[in-house]
């Protein structure tokens, strides 16, 4: 009964649709490669601001009484990132989107949003090896009573990535975080309202770029999009895809 | 019409316009030429424009007076919107200039009469006329609108868009591009603060911008002109990093936790600031005198914006009035733009001592200025326009001779007399401001912790002590900050921070010295067009006929007089009412006080703080396949859900007979994880949980403590510790809270996760739909396998689902949730396995029908925040025999006094069909209301669900409705309308 075809689709699947998106599978997900031309979506993002539909980003919720104790157990931390702070997973021999993968492995975020709430996300087609990278340790671990349970909100949070110089001001419109450097340098994370809607913001620099992850519930999805896109007309804002991701992951 | 602009060298200057481009605009149907820079009034005046706008009551004419956005004498409508400041708002190409508050034009306007009607309107008028007869007012009220106010909006206009909010965060914000806000930010952000500076005006610089003298004593800049050192200053903060400069940006209040409202054109910032440093400097306001509203009466500082600035010769012949040496710079600017200056009058006692190097007076008497002091000024005399200036010498007791008054010609009257501190800001950030006499003026005596003060705002206006006052605020924010500066470098500023403020000291003693406030006249003395108040044109005498009437104190005499309430905020009257307002008590000034400034101390259109309008709109991830299917959507909440692809009655039909799919993804879906899951649904809902059997799905009803019902759905026991509920659709936000807040503390072992979004939910249903989903899982889902109410996880098209055997509308059915990434491909296989049985896609109408023919009722629309479980028919699923659950202890009452009313199904007798909200009437009276009704299809009738007392209840006798004023008959239904055993959900 099981059919081969099926193909995952993210809450934005029709907007890429219609700005005319060339879109590839990957990793089960169908993804705009480009939008238009990749030079002019690199450059966008290298003098303003683009935006990027990450949704099939894994994303892991993690509820737990002393979360510190387990984050450092499971995902061996020296210590686990304090509240407002993100820290790097690395998962080594993972393959991620567009079949990119480095002998480092991969980064995984770990975002610290309260201190018994942590969301963990993984590029995309390696949750189930963070989630399992979980498990087996809670199967090891010396408190099996420990109350922490995880659960998948892959399906149910749309995430779009803001990269460029201009981020941080078109989202100045939307949102009344202080963003200054000081306040929110890169691997923080805050949650937020964006535009009236309760969202999940996370700056996780890609290299030298100046970069937001915005994650927010999946039926906002396009609506959170299409406010973005809107407040970020006055900077030029592109949409932009695989291609220039793979571009932006592997230059720096 | 003639230009009036002078020629590029004939004042130093640091421009605004461009001159070699022009642009034109229309102004009342007329067309005028501009320079690129100009401001509308500008423009215009340059154009021999003198009349600007008519006055709100007398419908007097008015011309430039501020040229600063200050006064209200230069409101048009500009491209449709009203009340705009033309002396601010600069020229576009095409734009639409109209005046307004005028008919048939602003040089004879009818309602002109009304100046010499002044007997019959005197202050308060609206509050003494048109009592009796009435009738009379509603026709006196429209006349008095139409007459009075300030502009007109344009209904016919489209909305005016490109509002929006923007959200800003700095160390120190300062407020003001004058020398003093430049020097305080440079100051700051030398010391590495962050520093946001905010200017109204295009162009850094301040009032400097308008002064062509030569400074001495302000070291290192001594020996320069003002105009140049305003450019130095600008060039030296432009180059600062860590500097953020708004321009052409109004700060129009302090609100609290640091928070500046700015207006930037069309955006608000909403800008946190740590340390506020105001140097918002002062403005000049016109002396009371008779006719001192005459086109042609201008402010000194005024005309020199209008030469520096736009280079627009400002008259031919001009009398300066002051109090200042001021003036003088203004006598000599109009020497140089080759206005003649008829006379300098200067109200000064001993003006020998004062003047007696200064260079300026020479260059005056040189020029054959006749030099009248101490002298002021009355009256204005013209009709339309000044046609000269009665100036009047002044006794020892500096009070003007009236006898010995002379008559001298000239078309402009420039009034370098009081100024007034800005210190709006400062009020509202908690600062106490008051009276000095020495000064003449309103300044800060205690400034509020975090705020600084700098400029002409304190009240010195002196440039030396301006700078020194920059200097100090700007390194007092940054050091009040932790900048972490290393130790050599907090020594440093702290030397030089002393050594300042030893240096300010002295020069304000020095300036006290001289300082001589405008001599005030007297209330009652002659001339009675005295204007104190342009906004809404109060006079002198209006204020000493407001006091006599007894409303003597200063915010009374606000309120009676509407003084200080139009849209200059006071800035051109409230100096000039308190100074009457003590006169004419025999109080101080001190004594008097002045009124609070609240914000918005400028004019904000209301489209500036409303700002782009967010509305979040949620779709499901079926969404763009109902659009596909020309589905008819509606709201419901921010949710968009099909109302019904072709008929209501067709949908019901295929599910009562073949089968139909609904897109139920907008059900609040929660994931409650942990050994003691159970134990908090047995604590939330009045049902039993924790005895639920993995793979069984139970309805449960949520009550708040006094047992009204809250909410409702299904609960499914996943495994032993993971339990998945569903909620209603526009309750999933606070039915999460509310599980969390009941968990936090306990000491449970739970955690409760929001998925709604997660999942792709179908309820597929009717007799066929075993047969359709049969074709797509490997599955057995006959009853004995898979039976009512059982939950199970399954492969459907081989995407993993969650299968809930469950019937809101009563027929075999299936509530599948799946992924929402697959959710449109699984309802595409569904609608394919479908197709030989028929299969349609239903909406909500279909739904609500169909439920209702079950007796299924919908929280929120058949309950309300009255409603209990015992009294809605839901007693079933309350189980008083667990120790606790929330809403017990009200409920027991409930019970123990009985219930009052109840929930019953009804049928109508004739072919009517009532609606929900319709009142349920018993011999006449109103005693319950229809919650809900449709059309059955399977009853052959209207079926409904209404809130009856419970004697009615429980007789089970016919009742009425009304219904379009008559009456229907109504019978109880005690089962449910379709299949009351429940034999064919189960089938």
């Amino acid at each position: 009964m099981a059919s081969s075809l099926l193909v995952k689709r993210s809450a934005l699947h029709h907007w890429h649709l219609a700005c005319g998106a060339t879109m590839v599978a990957d990793g089960g997900w169908q993804r705009p490669e480009q939008y238009g031309s990749t030079d002019e979506e690199i450059g966008t993002v290298h003098t303003s601001v683009g935006m990027c539909d990450i949704s099939p980003v894994g994303k892991l919720d993690l509820k737990g009484t002393d979360l510190s104790a387990v984050l450092e157990q499971r995902l061996s931390f020296d210590a686990a990132p304090q509240i407002g702070h993100v820290k790097r997973i690395r998962l080594t021999g993972v393959v991620g989107v567009g079949g990119i993968s480095r002998p480092n492995g991969l980064d995984g975020l770990c975002c610290r949003l309260t201190r018994d709430n942590v969301l963990l996300t993984t590029p995309a087609g390696t949750r189930s090896v963070l989630e399992q990278l979980c498990l087996e340790k809670r199967q090891e671990s010396s408190t099996p009573d420990t109350c922490a349970h995880l659960t998948d909100l892959t399906s149910a949070l749309t995430a779009i990535q803001l990269v460029g110089p201009a981020s941080p001001e078109l989202l100045s419109k939307l949102i009344s975080l202080d963003l200054s450097p000081s306040q929110f340098p890169d691997l923080r994370c805050a949650q937020a309202s964006i535009a009236t809607v309760h969202a999940m913001l996370i700056r996780a620099d890609i290299g030298s770029h100046l970069t937001y992850e915005i994650y927010c519930r999946r039926e906002c999805g396009e609506y959170m999009w299409e406010t973005l896109y809107d407040a970020g007309q006055e900077f030029g804002v592109i949409p932009f895809g695989l291609a220039t991701q793979r571009l932006l992951l592997t230059q720096d | 019409m003639s230009t009036t602009r002078l020629p590029p060298a004939s004042v130093n200057s640091n421009p605004v316009i461009d001159s070699t481009q022009t642009l034109t605009f229309s102004f009342d149907n007329k067309t005028i030429t501009a320079h690129p820079g100009d401001s509308i009034a500008a423009a215009l005046y340059a154009a021999g424009v003198r009349i600007f706008s008519r006055s709100f009551k007398y419908h007097r004419p008015r011309g430039l007076l501020c040229v600063a956005g200050n006064c209200p004498n230069c409101l048009m409508n500009v491209d449709g919107t009203p009340s705009v400041r033309t002396c601010r708002e600069p020229v576009r190409q095409d734009m639409r200039v109209r005046s307004q508050n005028a008919w048939p034009s602003l040089e004879s306007d009818a309602l002109a009469i009304n100046d010499k009607l002044d007997r019959l309107l005197p202050i308060g008028f609206y509050y003494k006329t048109f009592i009796h007869p009435k009738a009379a007012w509603p026709i006196a009220e429209k006349v008095l609108r139409r007459v009075a106010g300030l502009g007109k909006i344009d209904h016919q206009a489209k909305p005016h868009g490109g509002y929006d909010h923007q959200y800003r965060h700095t160390d120190i914000a300062v407020v003001g591009g004058g020398p003093a806000g430049l020097i305080a930010a440079r100051e700051a952000a030398r010391l590495g603060a962050q520093v946001t500076l905010i200017d109204d005006e295009p162009i850094l610089g301040g009032h400097l911008r308008t002064q062509t003298q030569t400074y001495s004593d302000v070291d290192p800049y001594s020996g320069m002109s003002g105009t140049d050192l305003a450019r130095q200053l600008r060039q030296e903060v432009e180059a600062l990093p860590g500097l953020d400069i708004i321009q052409s940006a109004t700060v129009f209040g302090q609100y609290e936790g640091g928070l500046l409202g700015v207006m930037h054109a069309k955006r608000l910032i909403h800008l946190r600031t740590k340390r506020l440093v105001v140097a918002t400097g002062a403005y000049e306001y016109p002396p009371v005198f008779h006719n001192n509203d005459l086109p042609g009466v201008m402010l000194g500082s005024g005309v020199q914006r209008l030469m520096h600035l736009y280079r627009v010769k400002p008259g031919a012949r001009a009398v300066v009035v002051t109090n200042s040496e001021t003036g003088l710079s203004v006598a000599c600017d109009l020497l140089a733009a080759g206005v003649e200056v008829a006379a300098l009058v200067a109200a000064h006692s001993d003006l020998a001592d004062l003047w007696e190097t200064d260079e300026r007076v020479q260059h005056l008497q040189a020029n054959n200025v006749e030099i009248l002091a101490p002298h002021i000024i009355q009256a204005a005399r013209g009709k339309k326009r000044v046609e000269a200036a009665l100036v009047t010498p002044l006794d020892a007791q500096r009070q003007p001779l009236s006898d010995s008054g002379r008559i001298i010609p000239c078309d402009l009257i420039c009034l370098s007399t009081n100024r007034a501190t800005a210190g709006a800001l400062l009020t509202q950030s908690g600062c106490r401001l008051a009276y000095d006499a020495t000064l003449g003026e309103i300044i800060p005596q205690k400034l509020a912790p975090h705020v600084f003060a700098a400029g002409d705002v304190t009240g010195l206006h002196q440039l030396p002590a301006i700078l020194r006052q920059g200097q100090v605020a700007g390194i007092q924010a940054a050091l009040s900050l932790e900048l972490h500066l290393d130790l050599l470098d907090a020594t440093t500023a702290q030397n030089r921070l002393d050594r300042y403020q030893q240096d300010l000291t002295e020069i304000e003693q020095q300036y006290r010295k001289q300082a001589q406030p405008y001599p005030q006249l007297n209330a009652t003395s002659k001339g009675k067009k005295k204007f104190v108040c342009l906004c809404e044109d109060v006079t002198a005498k209006d204020l000493a006929d407001g006091i006599a009437e007894g409303f003597d104190e200063i915010e009374t005499l606000k309120r009676y007089s509407t003084i200080s309430m139009g849209p200059c905020q006071g800035r051109m009257c409230a100096m000039s009412s308190i100074g009457i307002c003590a006169h004419e008590t025999g109080r101080s000034l001190e004594e008097t006080g002045s009124t609070t400034p609240r914000p918005p101390i400028q004019p904000v259109p209301l489209g500036v703080l409303a700002g782009r309008h967010y509305h979040p709109v949620k779709r499901t991830p079926l969404h763009h396949t109902h659009v596909a299917l020309k589905a008819e959507m509606m709201n419901l909440g921010d949710w968009k859900r099909p109302y019904s692809y072709t008929t209501p009655a067709a949908e019901c039909q295929a599910v009562r007979e073949r089968v139909g799919l609904i897109d139920v993804s907008t059900l609040g879906k929660l994931d409650v994880k942990g050994k003691d899951a159970g134990m908090l649904l047995d604590k939330v809902y009045t049902h039993v949980f924790s005895s639920l059997r993995v793979g069984r799905v139970r309805y449960g009803v949520m009550c708040d403590d006094s047992g009204i019902i809250i909410d409702d759905g299904t609960v499914s026991r996943l495994a032993e510790d993971h339990f998945f509920i569903t909620t209603t659709t526009g309750n999933i936000e606070f039915v999460e809270q509310w599980l969390k807040w009941w968990s936090v503390g306990t000491g449970l072992c739970v955690h409760v996760t929001n998925v709604t979004g997660g999942f792709a939910a179908m309820n597929l249903a009717g007799p066929r739909a075993r047969d359709v989903l049969r074709q797509l899982t490997d599955y057995d889902l006959s009853s004995s396998s898979f039976p009512y109410m059982a939950c199970v996880q399954a492969e459907v098209t081989g995407v993993p689902a969650l299968l809930l055997r469950i019937g809101f509308v009563g027929e075999t059915g299936w509530e599948m949730h799946v992924p929402a990434e697959y959710g449109e491909q699984v309802w595409e296989a569904l609608m394919a396995a479908g197709k030989a049985f028929e299969i349609a896609p239903f909406g909500v109408e279909a739904q609500r029908i169909l439920r209702l023919e079950k007796k299924h009722l919908i929280v929120g629309q058949d309950t309300d925040a009255l409603s209990n479980p015992l009294e809605a028919d839901l007693a079933w699923a309350v189980k008083f025999n667990k120790k606790d659950f929330i809403g017990k202890n009200a409920l027991l009452s409930v019970q123990e006094r009985g219930l009052r009313q109840k929930l019953v199904g009804f049928t109508v007798r004739d072919s009517v069909v009532v609606e929900g909200g319709s009142a349920v009437a018993l011999n006449g009276k109103p005693v319950g209301r229809v919650a809900s009704a449709r059309f059955s299809p399977a009853a052959g009738k209207c079926v409904g669900l209404a809130w009856v007392p419970i004697a009615l209840a429980t007789k089970g006798d016919p009742f009425h409705i009304r219904i379009n004023g008559g009456l229907v008959e109504a019978d109880i239904a005690e089962a449910a309308f379709y299949d009351p055993e429940g034999k064919r959900v189960r089938a």
